[in-house]
């Protein structure tokens, strides 16, 4: 460690608390970006919050563990990027509450699992872009920039997922105009129901989706009931009666077009890095 | 290089990084080996020594893989994250002493059937 890196520990204190002051929302003078981190991990949240108050590129509006508290600083500061620890519980509801801000604030999963399964998740929840569990730190900075340029880097599994999911989705919509309305599916039963399409136990989703056995059975129950289906063997059925409603082509058990599920993302601290491939 | 020898054990990248940042700019670590193969850990820390070994604990994982490390390397400091990264625990193997005074046969057999105390607040003996 050189002695920059031990002298230097500005960011530490306010951020680790919350806030600090919000100086400006533009970006036109090369002022820096602001950004809120939102995870409920203490050392993740602050620990970045540091490291990204040390690069400059960013200035970090704060660091908190809360949604609400979140939102508050949002409104308040003009955060232009928020980025939501991707196992942060109900990250999806909170992103798409965050996309009712409006275009201007960009969305970013962070330490994201890179399934497909997930990346679409996010990405209807409003994301602009994710970055995967995978990245180092050193690329973190150089990650976010190219979201806020609208980049992504991805997996070529990723890559070949979201197209077949534009193509799904391509064909559920010719077909939606036949079929009924849309249920009215939580985040997460949505995730649920996309899990039992791809075939996957209520063990394995509850590893996969890091809740309990005893909840992923409740959020089966739900969503069996808001299509009114009597077994969760039902659920593929329907999906498939329904333009792929849930699989939108994703399988997660398909080797050929998802990393393996086990360890990988049910352990929040399991290292699983696919093959990257950057745009050009 | 005169930092703590540290070894990091599979964490994700992101994670690993940001944790080692976090504690380097207050303690000066020499991260002398990243390893992610779970089998011959104990064997491959036998042979590094490190003074201090961060590990993200699996899901399946316990208390019991950490007693095992401690083992093979007494002499160091393990940080064990939690699955979900939430929480964290440190693990060390100490020697304590407790005063026996005169040897009394009454305060032989209590030590006998007493466990050490704790070192620290906070710290409490493990059932491994």
């Amino acid at each position: 460690m050189n002695g920059a890196q031990k002298g230097n520990r500005t960011a530490s204190g306010p951020l680790a608390k919350g806030v600090s002051c919000a100086p400006q929302a533009g970006n036109a003078a090369g002022a820096p970006h602001s950004l809120l981190i939102l995870s409920d991990i203490r050392f993740f949240r602050e620990g970045l919050a540091e490291t990204l108050a040390r690069d400059g590129a960013f200035h970090v509006v704060g660091a908190v563990a809360g949604v609400d508290e979140a939102f508050c600083i949002s409104r308040a500061s003009c955060v232009q990027i928020i980025l939501i620890d991707a196992a942060l519980p109900d990250g999806l509801v909170a992103a798409r509450r965050f996309r009712d801000l409006g275009p201007s604030v960009r969305i970013v999963a962070l330490a994201l699992a890179e399934t497909e399964v997930d990346v679409i998740a996010w990405a209807e929840a409003g994301a602009s872009g994710y970055i995967p569990r995978s990245v180092a730190l050193d690329d973190f900075v150089a990650f976010v920039q190219e979201i806020i340029r609208g980049q992504q880097a991805c997996s070529r599994q990723v890559a070949a997922g979201l197209l077949r999911w534009v193509s799904g989705a391509s064909g559920a919509t010719k077909q939606s105009s036949a079929t009924a309305a849309s249920p009215e599916l939580t985040a997460r039963e949505e995730q649920v129901a996309a899990l039992i399409c791809a075939g996957l136990t209520n063990k394995e989703i509850s590893r996969r989706l890091n809740i309990g056995v005893a909840t992923t059975k409740s959020h089966i129950h739900n969503l069996l009931g808001k299509l009114a289906l009597q077994r969760r063997g039902q659920v593929a059925r329907w999906s498939r009666d329904h333009g792929s409603y849930f699989v939108r082509g994703v399988s997660p058990r398909d080797s050929t077009s998802s990393p393996p599920l086990s360890p990988p993302s049910s352990g929040r601290l399991v290292d699983n890095a696919p093959a990257r491939t950057r745009p050009p | 290089m005169t930092g703590i020898r540290t070894v990091m054990v599979t964490t994700p990248a992101l994670l690993r990084d940001v944790i080692k940042q976090l504690i380097a700019r207050r303690v000066e670590l020499d991260v002398v080996a990243e390893l992610t193969e779970r089998r011959a850990l104990p064997r491959r820390l036998e042979a590094i020594r490190p003074d201090l070994v961060i590990i993200g604990l699996r899901r399946t994982e316990s208390v019991a893989l950490i007693r095992t490390l401690l083992l093979r390397v007494p002499g160091a400091k393990i940080i064990a994250l939690s699955s979900d990264g939430r929480s964290a625990f440190g693990f060390e193997l100490c020697l304590y002493q407790t005063n026996l005074g005169d040897a009394s046969p009454d305060r032989l057999s209590e030590f006998v059937k007493s466990r050490a105390a704790p070192a620290l607040p906070g710290s409490s003996p493990l059932k491994v």
